[in-house]
């Protein structure tokens, strides 16, 4: 039975996923829903449970309880129908040292059941897409990002309905990183495409839906915009000080501070140093156009006023705390 | 058993490409050449060693064909059955360790079609490796005896293979049982000679454990008679029964 509501379901749909290593949980009853089409970040700090997850829907591991399904069908039961519908490139991917591109992925290809043209042509394809087209070097000589880039051109070999990617970027280089990202976000919309990262540039940079998951646990799951609207409030940070001559900042802020205190578009105010306010502010251009009435009915000096617009470093922080980061 | 003859395509061709191809191949080659030459020499050293010693006297009589044949069973049955353990001892555990595992496993291919590939592909190299040293053996025989009867090499060798084939297939169980190859390698060898002490000392199943092709293979070497049936039977059926707890163990793993 598929956990589908309307008909079709959604490319990875968990219910209660847990597993449990002797005294360790890695995963702790995970329900996620990942919509057909997407491009979905799996976000989560190191040792949150992100790659027992993904090694649980590939079929390398079994739940300790719960259940989860690729595409309508379940991980456990139906094996090999879902590696069929599956592209997976895990964290570190290996490669046979003594073959070449072209090989692995005819190989790879080969296992799918694929020949003939139809596999040629998919090779020549995905060597043009991972930048490898005309490399006829054995895989043992390559660098970690041509490495990474021909993982995933292998699992898009059978142009799978679900492509799951292990911390792709995590140990790629600037250069590396942004060639994968672009491989990934060229993929949207053609298949959806799940992707572990503890890296938050990452997924705002390609992702349109993302999940956090923090000690095994799913802490929060949205479209990224959701996210930032509901959990991302934007921040303003002040520095002001009183009339010429004045020398007491502190009371400017104070005195700023009581003055906003009590505006709509304010949810917070907090006093974080000498003549500095940082505000939590619910309608920014609001904001935007009171705080300097206010600085000049008080008759202070404006030093700095700086917008800090909602991110997904902020829910993150908020959700996950200071220390994943 | 998706996948089965991809994954042995595969398999043979890393053979003819890395340096599988040149490990057990090569041992028996040197075995196959060496165990005539020495068993040509042996005798003259010995003698030569004992005239340097007044009063004795060593006499041998001339070495035949029997005695190269006898040596090479004995090289078989010590170092190259030491070989085949240790060639075998990583069979699937160093895919899972170096990930190439995963990334064939997370495709259409039963983990049995993996494992029994890799088995069919490791039994191949050891045909192919008996093969090359018994024609090296036969080869050499003949040149320096003058002398070298087909049928008793063959059959020796025969049985040598299908007691070096139980190996591999028990080699594989363990090599999915311990992730470590030098582990597996370790309770391979603990194993064999384990094995081969139990038997030399329990009369009972002397005659029908797999142990007792090594003897019926010493035996077809010299042209003696052997009992062959019925170790040949129970060589097939731990075989066999090594093989199902090998891909059962690795349907059960979390890679």
């Amino acid at each position: 039975m598929s956990p589908s509501s309307a008909g079709t379901p959604p490319a990875i749909a968990t219910r209660g996923l847990t597993k449990q290593f002797d005294k360790v949980r890695a995963l702790d009853g995970v329900d996620m829903s990942v919509p057909r089409g997407s491009v979905y970040g799996f976000l989560g700090p190191n040792g949150a449970g992100k790659t027992t997850a993904l090694r649980i829907l590939a079929g390398l591991a079994r739940p300790t309880s719960g259940s989860a399904f690729i595409l309508g069908r379940d991980v456990v039961a139906a094996t090999n129908e879902v590696r069929s519908l599956l592209g997976f490139l895990p964290d570190v991917p290996g490669f046979y040292p003594w073959m070449t591109a072209p090989e692995f992925l005819r190989f790879s290809g080969e296992l799918f059941g694929l020949g003939g043209a139809e596999l040629e042509d998919r090779v020549g394809a995905l060597l043009a897409l991972s930048g490898l087209e005309g490399v006829n070097n054995k895989i043992g000589g390559y660098s970690r990002g041509m490495k990474q880039r021909l993982g995933i051109a292998q699992a898009l070999i059978n142009a799978p309905e679900l492509l799951m990617l292990d911390e792709p970027t995590s140990a790629l280089d600037p250069i590396g990183r942004k060639e994968v990202l672009e491989m990934i976000g060229a993929l949207g919309g053609r298949t959806t495409v799940f992707f572990s990262t503890h890296i938050l540039s990452d997924v705002e940079r390609v992702c349109d839906h993302v999940a956090i998951l923090n000690k095994g646990r799913i802490v929060t799951q949205a479209s990224i915009a959701e996210l930032k609207d509901r959990r991302g409030e934007d921040r303003v940070v002040l520095e002001v000080e009183g009339p010429p001559g004045d020398a007491a900042s502190g009371d400017a802020a104070a005195r700023l501070a009581g003055r906003l205190e009590g505006s709509p578009w304010l949810l917070n105010i907090e006093r974080t140093g000498n003549g500095r306010l940082l505000l939590a502010v619910a309608d920014l251009p609001a904001a935007q156009r009171a705080i300097p009435q206010a600085v000049g009915a008080l008759e202070l000096g404006l030093r700095r006023m700086e917008i800090e617009e909602a991110s997904l470093e902020n829910v993150f922080v908020e959700l996950v705390g200071e220390s994943a980061l | 058993m998706r996948g089965f003859s991809v994954f042995l395509k595969k398999e043979l061709r890393e053979v003819l490409k890395t340096w599988r191809l040149w490990v057990l191949p090569g041992i028996a080659l040197f075995l196959g050449i060496t165990s005539p030459v020495l068993a040509q020499i042996t005798p003259m050293l010995v003698e030569q060693a004992g005239q340097s010693q007044p009063g004795v006297v060593i006499e041998f009589p001339d070495p035949t064909y029997v005695d190269a044949y006898t040596q090479f069973g004995s090289q078989l049955n010590q170092l190259m059955i030491i070989a085949v353990i240790i060639a075998t001892s990583g069979l699937i555990s160093s895919e899972i360790r170096r990930g190439t595992a995963i990334l064939v496993l997370t495709k259409p291919l039963s983990r049995v079609a993996f494992f029994l590939a890799k088995v069919a592909s490791q039994t191949l190299v050891l045909l192919a490796a008996t093969a090359v040293g018994t024609l090296a053996a036969f080869t050499l025989t003949a040149i320096l005896f003058g002398e070298a009867p087909l049928l008793d090499l063959l059959l020796g060798a025969g049985f040598w293979f299908a007691f070096a084939w139980l190996t591999v297939a028990i080699m594989a169980l363990l090599s999915v049982l311990f992730n470590s190859q030098g582990g597996a390698a370790g309770v391979g060898i603990a194993l064999l000679f384990g094995v081969i002490l139990v038997v030399s000392t329990w009369s009972a199943i002397e005659d029908y454990s797999p142990a007792a092709l090594t003897m019926a293979s010493m035996n077809a070497f010299r042209g003696e008679e052997y009992q062959a049936v019925i170790p040949l039977l129970s060589t097939i059926l731990v075989g066999g029964l090594a093989l199902a707890a090998g891909a059962w163990a690795l349907q059960r793993k979390e890679i």
